[in-house]
């Protein structure tokens, strides 16, 4: 509770906020350490792809791989990081311990960042599986 | 046999573990006011970290220190550069936690940042070994 309660403060201190509920009150301090998570998981996975010599041979393919390991990685640590604080404010009263512990959450942001194919896979199959509209049916 | 290699890490094994140290000790530190608000859900983290330095340091002393082949670590040549991923990972932590709900203090900021990039450099310095580019002490 004395927890939440400086949370609050703080954020209405320094007067930021992002999204609402509990993540308006997230501060750029924190989201600094959010995309330093993803950094992490973007580097581990350019160490993975390294050790497998899985960059392609010339600079401008090289350039394009890192590339989009960054911002696969970037983008889905911020995803990550938002659902679970949406979990955690969605199940758990501001009195409570939260869901998810913010070591599991650091897991998430940082898994979420090196897993570029998962995440790939999974919204190219989101995106095979919608209906498609046909002309003049239903 | 004492090169600025083996200083790097033995120094990296230091800084990882005096912060569970300071969790135990120092209320008032990074991963002090961590233990405190997040509870036992932070010892994992601690512990984790407290292992890592100490692999860190076998792994030192049986693969480079260790003047006997019989006393090689093989197994830990080839995670090497996961350890010090970890190790930054861990130090990472800490200060998501606390910045959640106070104000991260820029001295201690500082020297968590510095433990992480010590730790990523040392990881590529393994990860280029590895694929042969660039040949670091790996023996």
């Amino acid at each position: 509770m004395l927890a939440v309660i400086s949370k609050s403060s703080y954020a209405e201190s320094v007067n930021q906020s992002v999204f609402g509920s509990q993540l308006a009150l997230l501060t750029w301090q924190t989201w600094r350490y959010v995309l330093l998570m993803s950094f992490l998981g973007c580097v581990t996975r350019v160490f993975i792809d390294l050790k497998a010599g899985r960059f392609r041979p010339t600079w401008a393919e090289r350039v394009v791989d890192l590339t989009s390991i960054f911002v696969v990685g970037f983008a889905s640590g911020f995803l990550a990081f938002v659902i679970c604080e949406f979990i955690n404010d969605r199940n758990a009263a501001p009195a409570e311990p939260r869901m998810l512990s913010d070591l599991v959450v650091c897991a998430a942001i940082f898994s979420a960042a090196i897993n570029r194919e998962a995440l790939l896979v999974r919204v190219s199959d989101w995106i095979k599986s919608a209906p498609i509209p046909r002309p003049g049916g239903k | 046999m004492f090169n600025t290699d083996v200083i790097a890490r033995l120094a990296l094994a230091a800084l990882v573990f005096q912060s569970p140290y300071a969790a135990l000790t120092l209320p008032r530190s990074i991963p002090g006011q961590m233990r405190i608000v997040e509870g036992a859900s932070s010892y994992p983290l601690f512990f984790a970290m407290a292992v890592l330095s100490f692999v860190i340091v076998l792994d030192v002393t049986a693969n480079i220190l260790c003047p006997h082949r019989r006393c090689r670590l093989r197994i830990l040549v080839g995670i090497r550069e996961n350890l010090y991923i970890g190790c930054a990972f861990c130090t990472v932590v800490p200060l998501f936690s606390v910045s959640k709900w106070s104000v991260v203090d820029p001295a201690a900021n500082y020297l968590y940042l510095v433990i992480f990039s010590i730790a990523l450099a040392l990881a590529w310095c393994d990860a280029t070994a590895k694929t042969g580019s660039h040949r670091a002490s790996t023996s």
